[in-house]
């Protein structure tokens, strides 16, 4: 209290004396004519021995009078009660649970800070007044719908529990926005660090924002980069690339230490002033396998910056074998790579070779062969139509001019397909399980295949009867071709994951059953999907998880969190969204709650009694 | 005259002739009226003779007895007894009281006593009672004299204060006798009522006292906050009302009546309670009756 939107009001208290005044001149009393007044005084005076409350009542209806007016006149006021809470009857929260809300530059943590703040936002629901919690991370998650019940919220917001990802407020955003549009009066509040990018929304959406900001300094140097890139000089081994940074006031100063599979490779003194970049590389002998763990130990408020994990792979070979007459530009395209291991035979040889000696290859090349059968593996096919389900071969077609090709496909990657002659080529006809990769105006010239345990590319012209093989992007489609078929493509890149995204791994063809286990060993299974591929959401953690299939080796993955704009953990006072600039608070948020209409309840409560006490002379 | 029309209307008029059928009977007074009395006097009319005695009138001595038996008779005569009925109306500003006004009730209480009386040959005097003085129409008898004295009836100024000991004194000075005396009063006189009718006293008469209240003063439907004014001397009463007032006012106004009625039972008038919620005719023909007013 002690808050008044209008204090002028109180100039209406003038009229208080007035009404003093009026009673000192007493009422003006309604004249009536009797015929003879003798008995009412007689009957007055009988009363007055025996009703002192008639005075009583008297200055009763002057103090009601008065109370009325004061009412009146503070309502007038607009008086207004700094309330913890928020205005509105549908509160939507915002929690944030990304890593920078583990900081404990508040106690416990910025997160405990942030669901104890809620906890009160609960407990400050008036009647009536609806919250719905929203937790976002790297992505945004629904807790508990709009609600009455506190103590599912209660319980919704114990439940709760940070993780190592990074912030995605947008989607967050959305969500709340969209609920905000079907209520009556909305609220969304932000629960926040603020540490996260900007957001662009499109102004004039409905529900007023509020962010209320966690968080009192940026105390924290982190690893904001890990990489491991293959040895320029060494043939063998990698190359670590890590960047620290210091998102403080004070220069920092501690050590970097790298280790393999716990074995310490490099311990680095890093020195960062305020605000200060550093990159490390760590190039020694001997980093070539196993799990790369960068740690910075320096004492700060976040700890989950602190460190950061990288796989390092050795190449595993690919076995690849190529069923040829003999094709000159094929072969030593195919021999290119280091970790293809080629082996050749002639189509006779072939078709009278086993199943089981065909198993250890990740690749068969057809070079103009024509097979009864596919059998098991992932076929290359070229100058010549494999028996699949639905394609179909027709008459040769001359000069086929192509004219479009998938660009984002893995197999098209930095392949330019523009200005490729091909002088004749079979004319197929796709099913619609396949996929054409690159079309011309009169047949399809690339199509590939891919069925749960096989992968075939279909390549319907000879190599011979086009100038391809003359072009860059011969060379380059080929060895796309070996990784996508051989299903290593996205192995080297996809070892890293930054937490809270999707970590994808695609299993052998014999694999049934995949078990994963996350940086704290919870184990999951997962059953690859028709398409081969095992994605798995549940990183949220940063740390080592370790994908086995059934079938095979496991591989391990890093997840990290890897992110400056989580490591700063600068608080934030200003949130703009869109064009509009949101009202930000330190504290569980206080918003004046005007009281005037209470006063004037207050008012018509008094006035009731007024008008009661006045007819009680005659009602009693 | 538009105010004779204003009393006596049509349903008024009615019910006169109603009370002239259903009232073809006398005034019970003292003394009798329009018939023969039983008492012999002085009349036109011979009645008997008796005895002189000394002092009698010698004009009533019946000289042709005496020539013929020389002994001196006086001549009776039939001795024409006429009731005097005298009704006296408070005509001070408090009658003026009340929907319908308390004047208005006594007028024509009053206009209907005169009526009958005057229907069955008595002599009517009405007086109206002002605070200072006697304003009256003198004793009249026969019905030809009706319509003369209900407008004086209707006439009467109703104004001034009460004080009804002045202008009954003057009454009873003027008019010793006997007879029949009715007072039409709402008796609510801050100097009391008693000395007033007190001086009926000392007449031989059949003293009937009315005490006409209005419905507002027996059952006040006042609200609130208010300054009673009095009519008669403007003196202001301010009072908030209360249930318990207006019954305490109810109390005391029940009080006043039966002292009232008490002070008339001891002086051997008649009292009789007329609030103008009973229809006139009613009062006239079922109470006044009652009370033996008439027969």
């Amino acid at each position: 209290m002690g808050h008044f939107l209008y204090p002028a009001a109180f100039g209406f208290a003038a009229v208080l004396p007035l009404i003093v005044l009026l009673y000192i001149l007493k009422m003006k009393r309604k004249e009536c004519v009797v015929s003879s007044t003798f008995l009412w005084r007689k009957s007055i005076d009988d009363l007055r021995v025996n009703a002192p409350f008639q005075k009583l009542r008297k200055s009763l209806l002057l103090l009601l009078q008065l109370l009325l007016l004061i009412l009146l006149i503070l309502g007038l006021a607009r008086p207004f009660m700094k309330l913890r809470g928020f205005e509105g009857q549908s509160l939507i929260l915002l929690l944030d649970t990304s890593a920078s809300m583990q900081a404990r530059d508040v106690e416990p943590s910025r997160f405990e800070f942030a669901r104890a703040a809620a906890l009160t936002m609960v407990d400050d629901l008036s009647r009536g007044d609806r919250m719905m919690i929203i937790t976002f991370d790297a992505k945004a998650t629904i807790l508990c719908s709009l609600t009455t019940d506190k103590s599912l919220l209660r319980s919704t917001l114990a439940s709760v529990d940070v993780k190592d990802t990074r912030t995605n407020l947008r989607e967050a955003l959305v969500i709340a926005r969209s609920v905000a549009q079907t209520q009556e009066n909305p609220a969304i509040v932000i629960l926040s660090d603020g540490a996260f990018p900007d957001v662009n929304e499109d102004a004039g959406k409905k529900g007023r924002v509020h962010l209320v900001s966690v968080g009192e300094r940026s105390k924290n140097a982190g690893i904001t980069a890990l990489e491991a890139r293959r040895g320029l000089e060494t043939e063998e081994g990698y190359q670590v690339f890590a960047r620290v940074e210091n998102f403080g006031k004070e220069p920092v100063e501690g050590i970097l230490e790298v280790t393999l599979d716990a074995k310490l490779i490099d311990a680095r003194k890093v020195k960062l002033a305020p605000g200060e970049k550093r990159s490390e590389v760590f190039e020694k002998g001997g980093l070539v396998e196993g799990t790369l763990r960068a740690h910075l130990d320096i004492p700060d408020d976040l700890a989950v910056d602190n460190e950061a994990w990288c796989v390092l792979q050795k190449d595993r070979e690919t076995r690849l074998l190529a069923v040829t007459e003999g094709n000159y530009f094929l072969e030593k395209v195919l021999r290119l790579d280091p970790n293809v291991r080629f082996d050749r035979t002639s189509p006779a040889d072939f078709k009278s070779m086993a199943p089981e000696k065909l198993r250890p290859y990740d690749v068969i090349v057809l070079d103009g062969v024509t097979v009864e059968r596919l059998g098991e593996g992932n076929y290359l096919c070229v100058n010549c139509v494999p028996p699949l389900e639905g394609l179909k071969a027709g008459e040769k077609v001359k000069f086929p001019v192509i004219h479009d090709w998938k660009r984002t496909h893995a197999l098209t990657r930095f392949v330019n397909f523009s200005n490729l002659e091909i002088r004749e080529a079979t004319h197929i006809e796709v099913p619609k399980w396949g996929e054409v990769i690159v079309e011309s105006d009169q047949t399809p010239v690339v199509a590939a295949f891919a069925k749960l345990n096989q992968k075939v590319l279909v390549i319907p012209f000879d190599l011979y009867a086009s100038d391809w093989p003359l072009r860059l992007s011969f060379p380059l489609f080929v060895s796309n071709s070996v990784q996508w078929l051989s299903g290593r493509y996205s192995q080297g890149a996809g070892l890293a994951v930054a937490a809270g995204d999707v970590l994808a791994y695609t299993p052998g063809r014999e694999t049934t059953e995949v078990t994963i286990t996350d940086a704290r060993g919870k184990v999951v299974t997962e059953k690859p999907a028709e398409n081969r591929r095992i994605l798995f959401g549940g990183t949220d953690r940063a740390g080592i998880y370790v994908v086995k299939p059934n079938d095979g080796e496991p591989v391990r993955y890093a997840v990290n969190l890897l992110n400056a704009l989580e490591s700063n953990l600068a608080p934030r006072d200003k949130l703009t969204l869109g064009d509009t600039e949101v009202g930000v608070s330190k504290q569980a948020v206080v918003s004046n709650r005007e009281i005037w209409h209470w006063l004037a309840m207050g008012a018509f409560a008094v006035l009731l009694l007024e008008w009661f006490v006045y007819h009680r002379r005659v009602w009693v | 005259m538009p105010r004779i029309e204003e009393l006596l209307d049509s349903d008024f008029m009615k019910k006169l002739e109603q009370l002239s059928l259903v009232s073809r009977k006398i005034f019970t007074g003292r003394m009798k009226g329009e018939r023969r009395s039983k008492k012999r006097g002085f009349s036109v009319e011979f009645a008997d003779y008796r005895d002189y005695s000394h002092g009698d009138d010698l004009r009533f001595i019946d000289w042709n007895a005496y020539g013929r038996l020389d002994r001196l008779f006086i001549k009776l005569f039939m001795e024409e007894e006429d009731l005097h009925v005298h009704l006296l109306l408070d005509t001070s500003e408090s009658m003026s009281f009340g929907k319908p006004s308390k004047i208005e009730y006594a007028r024509k209480v009053a206009a209907a006593l005169a009526y009958i009386a005057l229907s069955g040959l008595d002599r009517v005097g009405v007086y109206g009672l002002q605070a200072d003085g006697l304003l009256r129409f003198p004793l009249t008898r026969g019905k030809k004299q009706m319509w003369k004295m209900f407008e004086f009836i209707l006439n009467l100024p109703c104004e001034g204060g009460t004080a009804l000991d002045v202008a009954c004194k003057r009454f009873a000075v003027q008019h010793p006798g006997k007879g029949v005396l009715v007072v039409l009063s709402d008796f609510l006189d801050k100097t009391g009522y008693e000395t007033a009718l007190k001086y009926f006293l000392y007449e031989k008469m059949d003293v009937f006292v009315l005490q006409i209240l209005a419905e507002e003063e027996v059952n006040p439907t006042f609200v609130g906050d208010l300054k009673l004014v009095d009519v008669e001397d403007a003196d202001i009463a301010e009072v908030s009302i209360t249930a318990n007032l207006i019954k305490n006012y109810q109390k005391n106004l029940r009080a006043y009546c039966s002292t009232l009625k008490e002070f008339c039972t001891k002086h051997g008038f008649n009292y009789l309670f007329a609030p103008t919620s009973v229809p006139f005719d009613q009062l006239v023909l079922n109470y006044l009756r009652t009370a033996g007013l008439f027969k």
